[in-house]
């Protein structure tokens, strides 16, 4: 798809750093800005500091969570175009189910290895 | 306690029997009265006894005379009538009499002095027409709350019936009275006593005098001086021997001349033929006799005379042939003159001659007149045979020595006067056999002494004296009523000519020689003459000895009762009264109350027995003793003493109204039983239950609680634990990564196992929490068509099932209720294993078919049979199972195989069971390691709740 500007929210710092590795490791053009906390990234974007082409999004974070921002995002007319990409460790249907009913893009779950994910990222990416 | 009130607020309605429903039901809601709840009391109290009285009664109530009136009263409104009048303002009820019960009620409303009529005729509109109705009735003021009068009370008995009896005997006799008066005849009768009791209109005409004056042998000093000792010989004489008597006598008439009187008294008799005096008749023969004297003046104006006569004459010669007749002689014997005239008397009149040859004969021979009166004789006149009355004489006729020459015979014809007569007699025996037959007793007493003039069968039989009653003084009949009122009663009426009523009125009476006392409602009745004065009094009545009677049997059943509650084995006791007395208690009942009988026997309950006091039972009582509805209760908790002191025990008892013979209610029955003992080892036996109930509950809750926390732990697991276990992976591979070539092959092994341990542990927590959430309860059941379920799996299959180039064949699969996802984690479970435990060089055959169970299967697996179950069955060709282990393969986390040989968690069939269970159904697995498995899930159609 070949989106090179990314946005990561994500509170789990290791998740973050595994996720810029495989960025890294696919290409060295991407741009990704990283949040722990959804309502600051939610501020910037509704204040057009940044201008992502593609969000990735956990869901169980403190304060907001993903679907919150899900929520808030579809709502605001210019950033409800923006797809969203779930990147979560569960795997349940029914979570899957609720998020692309909120207008997800695409449902990733959390890989247990490195390779896998960069088998996921790759083609979003390239 | 809204309910109770209301229903005491209606109590004055309650049994009021068909009115009383009717004013319950009346829409009252547009009525001035508004409805009964907002009536005063003095209306609920005045209705209250006009409802539950058996006697007529009528309200006009408030200022519209709001009608009301109860069931005795409801009859006298006939049918298609004034009914139903409830509600209605008494000039809409009455409208046709208004005029005279209008004014009547005014006056008794401003007033306040009652009104009272007896056999008051007021005539209303009743059973579709407007009918004549008599009343005794008395109008009364009917007080407000405000102590002003606000109605009018209304009893009134009908009289119809009875006036109605009096009239028809008036009438009766009036007709007689009007056949007598126009007739020329003097007709009078007398009484057995001699005494006249009536003359009719000829003989006041005749006299001049009134009947008064007549009356008393009035008309006896009008007799000639020369006749009036003789005739009264012969009236007295025959009077004596209960004979009829014949008389000729002169009389003074009123224009001051004496005539000729022939007077005939035949007998007259009651209808069981008893002696009741005369009816005579006299007519006036004065021309006849003074012809006949002239004749015999002068024989030579006799033939003259005699033919000019208006009497039938003739005149036989000592041989008995006819030597004159006259025209009028001619006309009585029906026969033509040539037929008389000079012919043997006894050939003319051959029909008479047994019966008067003789007296004939004698006449001639002893010279001596013979008179026949009013006799019957059959004669044929005209040809024909006619029964007629006639009075003859047969005169003679003597020479200067006194020997017989001749013979007059003397006819005067008195059939139509006769039978005149009899038509009177006969319409006086129809009147009497009417009296007669009357079922309720009627005496006649005439005179101030009362003498009996009549009775019927009906008086007789009570008066017990025999039917030889007629002509003796009622004092005579009757002396045990001296001192008994009845004689200054009838002497009042007979003195005032007022009538007398009384009710109920017990009399002693000796009948069959033994003193009874009956008890009778009668009334004494003046007889009045033409003249208005009184002459009698009629004595009529009800007997109501056997009512009485039956009240004693009710006395006697009362005693029965008292002796039944004292046999009786539970306690019982009677309450007098509104202070609830206790008239009597068996033994049971004083042991019950815990006290002994004497401090309580005839003293109000709560008096005697304190400790009963304020526990509820004296609402109960009132509520009984008002409204008669009997009360039951169960086990009531009561506080009564024992030992001296004071327990609680539990009884059972009956509260019934006690009836008076007229529907009051003057105490109350109880029945009780003592059910304590009873009660208590209920009591215990539900502590037991209630306790092992909240052990049950709080066994419950624990394991909720339990399971509660297993999800807890089973989310946990699956969840949080998934993500350290993500990042050993992860991290591990990366490390692997960022070492690069520097790896040997040792190292490289070790991070393999490290990947490899991570998985399987990712896919154990994966497996555990799909096994946790198969028992949610937000999965909702739907309509699942298992072949599409089927379809499903062998698409995600499709890489594996192309690797192993298995074969999976399915038949026509059903449509059942069940959770869309449970049925494709079973059936993936199912085909994955049969994908998975296959031999190595083996290409795997799947087969699933589905078969309806019959009933007996149903009974055999113990299922409902309210749906219809399949048997949904696998069967593979892999590496099947030891049957030893056909249960513990359902275990979760035991596994069959090595981890090495097969992988797997050992959820899956853990999870298969689980879903069939959650479904109603059941798994079970047969199968050999030769064979391959078969794996029966048991499925229900429907999912019965």
């Amino acid at each position: 798809m070949g989106y090179l500007n990314i946005m990561l929210i994500d509170d789990d710092e290791d998740d973050q750093e595994i996720f810029l590795a495989a960025l890294d490791q696919i290409s060295t053009s991407v741009h990704c800005t990283a949040f722990s906390a959804a309502r600051e990234a939610l501020k910037k974007l509704i204040a057009g500091e940044i201008n992502p082409e593609v969000i990735f999004l956990d869901l169980n974070m403190p304060v907001m969570n993903g679907q919150q921002f899900l929520l808030e995002i579809k709502k605001t007319e210019g950033l409800r175009n923006i797809p969203v990409i779930i990147f979560s460790t569960s795997s349940h249907a029914g979570t899957i189910e609720l998020t692309k009913e909120l207008g997800a893009y695409d449902f990733i779950t959390k890989p247990n290895n490195f390779e896998g994910l960069i088998n996921i990222l790759k083609p979003i990416i390239d | 306690m809204k309910a109770d009130t209301e229903k005491n607020q209606y109590i004055f309605l309650e049994d009021g029997g068909e009115m009383g429903e009717m004013i319950k039901s009346y829409d009252w809601s547009t009525s001035v009265l508004g409805t009964p709840d907002k009536w005063p009391p003095s209306l609920c109290t005045t209705l209250g006894i006009i409802l539950h009285s058996a006697f007529p009664m009528f309200l006009f109530w408030g200022k519209d005379l709001i009608c009301f009136y109860n069931d005795a009263f409801r009859p006298s409104l006939g049918i298609d009538g004034k009914h139903p009048g409830i509600g209605k303002k008494g000039i809409e009820v009455w409208d046709d009499i208004w005029e005279f019960v209008g004014p009547m009620i005014k006056g008794v409303m401003e007033t306040g002095k009652p009104v009272y009529f007896e056999d008051q005729l007021i005539g209303f509109y009743r059973n579709g027409k407007k009918e004549d109705i008599y009343w005794t009735f008395s109008y009364s003021p009917a007080y407000g709350d405000n102590n002003k009068i606000n109605g009018v009370f209304v009893t009134c008995t009908e009289t119809t019936g009875k006036i109605q009896t009096i009239k028809a005997l008036g009438e009766s006799e009036q007709r007689f009275r009007t056949m007598a008066e126009s007739t020329d005849v003097l007709i009078a009768t007398s009484d057995e006593t001699s005494n006249a009791t009536y003359f009719n209109k000829a003989w006041t005409d005749f006299t001049g005098r009134s009947v008064n004056e007549l009356l008393d042998f009035g008309w006896a000093d009008l007799v000639h001086e020369e006749d009036r000792q003789n005739f009264l010989d012969i009236y007295l004489d025959a009077f004596k021997k209960q004979q009829t008597w014949t008389g000729q006598f002169r009389m003074l008439n009123k224009a001051g001349e004496y005539r000729w009187l022939i007077a005939n008294g035949p007998v007259r008799k009651t209808v069981d033929g008893t002696f009741a005096g005369y009816i005579s008749s006299s007519t006036d023969i004065t021309d006849q006799v003074n012809a006949l004297k002239k004749t015999e003046d002068s024989e030579q104006d006799l033939r003259g005379l005699v033919l000019q006569a208006p009497i039938g004459i003739c005149v036989l010669n000592a041989d008995l042939v006819s030597e004159i007749v006259n025209d009028s002689f001619i006309e009585i014997a029906g026969k033509p003159y040539e037929q008389i005239a000079g012919k043997y008397y006894w050939d003319t009149f051959a029909e008479a001659r047994p019966y008067y040859e003789d007296a004939l004969n004698k006449v001639i021979k002893e010279g001596i007149p013979y008179y026949a009166n009013e006799v019957e004789l059959m004669l044929i006149r005209h040809g024909r045979e006619e029964n007629i009355y006639v009075t003859f004489v047969y005169s003679p006729l003597k020479d200067a020595e006194g020997k017989v020459k001749k013979v007059a015979v003397w006819v005067l014809e008195n059939t139509q006067q006769v039978t005149s007569r009899q038509k009177v007699e006969q319409s006086e025996l129809e009147i009497r056999s009417l009296v007669e037959a009357a079922p309720f007793p009627i005496g006649v007493y005439k005179g101030r002494e009362m003498r009996v003039a009549f009775a019927n069968k009906s008086i007789m039989d009570i008066w017990g004296k025999g039917n030889d009653v007629i002509g003796k003084l009622f004092s005579e009949v009757l002396p045990e009523l001296d001192n008994q009122e009845v004689f200054k009663q009838l002497d009042e009426v007979y003195r005032t000519g007022i009538a007398f009523h009384i009710k109920n009125q017990p009399l002693d009476l000796i009948v069959d020689g033994k003193s009874h006392t009956y008890y009778f409602n009668y009334s004494l009745t003046p007889l009045f003459d033409a003249a208005g004065k009184v002459y009698g009094v009629m004595n009529t009545g009800v007997d109501l000895t056997e009512l009485n009677l039956a009240k004693r049997k009710i006395e006697e059943s009362e005693k029965n009762l008292r002796n039944t509650i004292l046999q009786a084995p539970v306690a019982m006791c009677i309450l007098r009264g509104p202070q609830f007395v206790v008239e009597i208690a068996n033994e049971f009942m004083f042991e019950l109350w815990g006290r002994p009988g004497n401090d309580i026997l005839h003293k109000p309950i709560f008096e005697g027995l304190p400790e009963a006091k304020e526990q509820g039972f004296e609402t109960l009582l009132e509520e009984v003793y008002t409204s008669g509805k009997t009360f039951i209760a169960e086990a009531v908790p009561t506080k009564l003493p024992r030992k001296g002191k004071i327990e609680t025990i539990y009884i059972n008892f009956v509260y019934e109204a006690y009836h008076e013979a007229d529907g009051t209610i003057s105490g109350i029955l109880a029945v009780a039983t003592d059910v304590t003992a009873q009660v208590l080892a209920r009591q215990k036996i539900e502590e037991i239950v209630s306790e092992r109930t909240r052990e049950l509950a709080e066994a419950n809750s624990s394991l909720q609680r339990s399971n509660a926390e297993l999800a807890q732990f089973a989310y946990i697991a699956s969840h949080d634990l998934q993500e350290p276990l993500r990042k050993i992976g992860t991290f591990s591979q990366m490390l692997e990564k960022s070492l690069g070539d520097n790896l040997n092959e040792q190292s490289k092994k070790y991070f393999s196992k490290i990947q490899l341990s991570a998985n399987r542990m990712n896919s154990l927590i994966r497996d555990v929490l799909t096994y946790s959430e198969v028992t949610k309860e937000n999965d909702h059941f739907e309509n699942v068509d298992l072949n599409k379920i089927v379809d499903n799996i062998i698409a995600d299959y499709d890489l594996l099932i192309e690797q192993t180039g298995a074969s999976l064949k399915s038949s026509d699969l059903p449509v059942l209720e069940a959770i869309p996802l449970q049925m494709s984690q079973l059936f993936g479970n199912l085909i994955g294993n049969a994908l998975k435990f296959i031999r190595k060089d083996e290409k795997p055959v799947i087969t699933i078919t589905a078969s309806r169970l019959s009933a007996e299967e149903k009974k055999g697996l113990s299922l409902s049979q309210v749906t219809d179950f399949y048997n949904i069955q696998f069967k593979d060709n892999g590496v099947g199972f030891n049957p030893e282990y056909a249960d513990k393969i359902f275990h979760i986390f035991q596994r069959l195989h090595r981890k090495s040989e097969f992988e797997g968690t050992g959820i899956g069939l853990a999870m298969c069971k689980k879903i069939a269970l959650n479904h109603q159904g059941d798994i079970n697995a047969s199968g050999s390691s030769e064979n391959g498995a078969v794996f029966n899930v048991i499925l229900p159609v429907k999912q019965v709740k």
